[in-house]
């Protein structure tokens, strides 16, 4: 009787994907380098476990495997005794990095093309959200001589809040127009 | 129906932001602060963006109808392009359906003023009516702070009519009709050589035969054969579809065989005038009378693409009405599986009807259990091979040519030595 032969078709993913993926890790291990450089002891096993949540993020972006690397990256940074050294900056690279390319892989099935028009406006933001992780730390720089060092800093803080919340509210809006 | 859902990015971004914030307080680290501010602007964004319309798509196809191995455009149109900062198409087609590209998937960003459509091509491997796959969209709005979806869209359906390879025979041993490429027995205003015979009124002056006229001193004429038309009966065997079906590029089962060679005799016969009817012998039971006609030839190969293999309620030449006039031309094609079948066949031929049998069964289609001497399916099989063999010879024996489906020409040989044999005169008994 009749018979249907199975099409022996098994989809991998791209070269795209992969790299899209590997910038995870890049991401991960960047953070764990920054804050060894920065100066923080940081034991084979908790390398282990960041770099293992790295690859799980990179297989399935949109898991909390994602969220639980990020925190590991943020707690190796604190065990830097540096609180204001400039590696944080490349610790939120790192952090930004893995973040925004497990954002993008998770547009769609592994086996998809990745779209260049995304790659390419992330690539954007994430450059954006480091320049704001950078004023940020240059604020934090300025502020650390001066006497009234705490109020000074918890006031550019509300005011970059506020400045950040009305940027916000204005694109929101032009967006909608 | 589907909603907009806040993404696992912007969870993680939030949760990210909030937690280290915190920490940052809790410790008295204003480093971690530059850690937290990234994502927090991010929340912040993804938020600020948050959809105010709701989503839909529709799905349209380029093409309903096309032939096996064609390929169309499959179009997804999300109804609102307000929201959307980027869209996403998985489809997941069923056999003898292939994408492209061939992952399934496609990302678009959609641009300002454009529309949003998503296109991918779908092109069925094999006849048939087929569905175009289950199409998936997903869409996320801007800074990835929500998304719609995946929600499953209606599926398509295409109808995949048979291949029509191209395909030569012989003339039709009974042409009946008024017009049409095949040659009557009888003289008439065609163009093939008949018989320089006296001239009679209505003939041309440019028929007239000068050297013969010259000789015997009387006008003579060239005289032609008629040209008539001939009517053609397919009857196609659907009671068992035997052998392994890959799509039109692949290998081909008895049915695959019996389908595409009807839709190019049908094509055939159809170009040179001649009147085809179609019979199916099968689950689904198609009927189609004689006609003529490109109309006819759409219709028919519409009909052949909803063939399913199976049995008939009732098979059998009592049962059957085949509506098959004097001077038919039947040709049944069958893998001779079937006794019922070649019953009916051999009713149609002594009813008078020229019946020629295309034998969809070759060595290749045969299944895999057939050759593996391993299995005892393999018995069963030359069992039922050795029985195949003797309706051949009975069919032979009662005059019913067999020949086995090679393409163009294939019928040539058989129909050339019908066309003589109905030419020589007959001794009937009383």
């Amino acid at each position: 009787m009749s018979v249907t032969t199975p099409e022996a078709r098994r989809i991998y993913p791209g070269i795209d994907q992969l790299t899209l993926r590997t910038l995870i890790v890049l991401g991960a291990a960047a953070t764990v380098v920054a804050a060894q450089a920065a100066g923080a002891r940081v034991g084979p096993w908790e390398q282990g476990i960041v770099f293992g949540l790295a690859v799980i993020t990179a297989i399935r972006p949109e898991s909390v495997a994602g969220i639980a690397l990020l925190g590991g990256a943020a707690y190796l940074w604190v065990l830097a005794p540096e609180t204001l050294s400039p590696l944080v900056l490349v610790a939120a690279g790192g952090m930004i990095l893995a973040h925004v390319s497990a954002l993008v892989a998770a547009q769609g099935p592994a086996r998809m093309a990745v779209d260049g028009a995304q790659v390419r406006r992330w690539a954007a933001r994430g450059l954006l959200l480091w320049v704001v992780a950078a004023a940020v730390w240059g604020f934090s720089v300025v502020l650390a001589d001066l006497a009234q060092g705490r109020l000074a800093y918890a006031l550019g803080l509300i005011f970059l809040t506020v400045g950040a919340l009305g940027a916000i509210r204005l694109l929101g809006s032009r967006t909608g127009n | 129906m589907s909603e907009w859902r806040v993404t696992a990015a912007w969870v993680r971004a939030t949760a990210i932001a909030a937690v280290v914030t915190l920490a940052a307080v809790a410790l008295g680290r204003p480093d971690l602060l530059v850690l937290a501010a990234p994502f927090g602007l991010l929340c912040a964004l993804g938020a600020a963006h948050a959809p105010r319309t709701a989503a839909g798509a529709k799905v349209r196809l380029a093409d309903h109808w096309l032939h096996e191995g064609q390929s169309t455009k499959l179009q997804i149109i999300p109804t609102t392009a307000r929201d959307l900062e980027q869209v996403t198409v998985t489809l997941a087609v069923p056999a003898f359906v292939i994408p492209q590209p061939p992952t399934g998937a496609v990302a678009v960003t959609p641009r300002s003023g454009r529309d949003p459509a998503i296109e991918l091509l779908v092109s069925p491997r094999r006849w048939g009516v087929r569905s175009t796959g289950t199409a998936m969209l997903a869409a996320t709005s801007s800074w990835g702070g929500y998304r719609w979806g995946p929600q499953r869209l209606p599926e398509a359906q295409v109808v995949a009519l048979p291949e029509t390879r191209t395909f030569t025979s012989g003339e039709t041993p009974h042409p009946v009709g008024l017009i049409g490429q095949n040659r009557s027995r009888r003289g008439g205003d065609g163009s093939e050589f008949f018989a320089i015979r006296p001239f009679q009124p209505g003939d041309r002056l440019r028929r007239v035969n000068w050297r013969t006229t010259l000789r015997t001193g009387e006008v003579h004429a060239v005289g032609t054969t008629a040209q008539e038309d001939s009517s053609v009966l397919l009857l196609l065997d659907a009671t068992s579809d035997v052998g392994a079906s890959a799509g039109v590029d692949g290998e081909a089962s008895t049915l695959d065989v019996g389908v595409r060679a009807a839709s190019a005799l049908a094509a055939h016969h159809i170009q040179v005038g001649d009147r085809v009817a179609l019979r199916v012998l099968g689950r689904t039971n198609q009927a189609l009378g004689p006609g003529s006609g490109v109309r006819h030839q759409r219709r028919l190969q519409e009909q052949l693409a909803q063939v399913q293999p199976g049995w008939p309620d009732l098979l059998g030449a009592r049962h059957l009405r085949f509506r098959a006039g004097a001077g038919t031309l039947v040709v049944v094609l069958t893998p001779m599986l079937t006794p019922e079948v070649t019953t009916v066949m051999v009713t149609l031929a002594q009813r008078g009807l020229t019946v020629v049998v295309v034998d969809t069964l070759t060595t290749e289609i045969l299944p895999e259990t057939a050759r593996n001497p391993r299995t005892a399916a393999r018995l069963a099989w030359r069992l039922r091979l050795v029985e195949r063999q003797m309706q051949i010879t009975e069919v032979t024996r009662r005059g019913i040519p067999v020949v086995p489906w090679h393409g163009p020409g294939t019928l040539d040989e058989v129909l050339r030595r019908l066309t003589r044999r109905s030419r020589m005169p007959r001794v009937r008994s009383r």
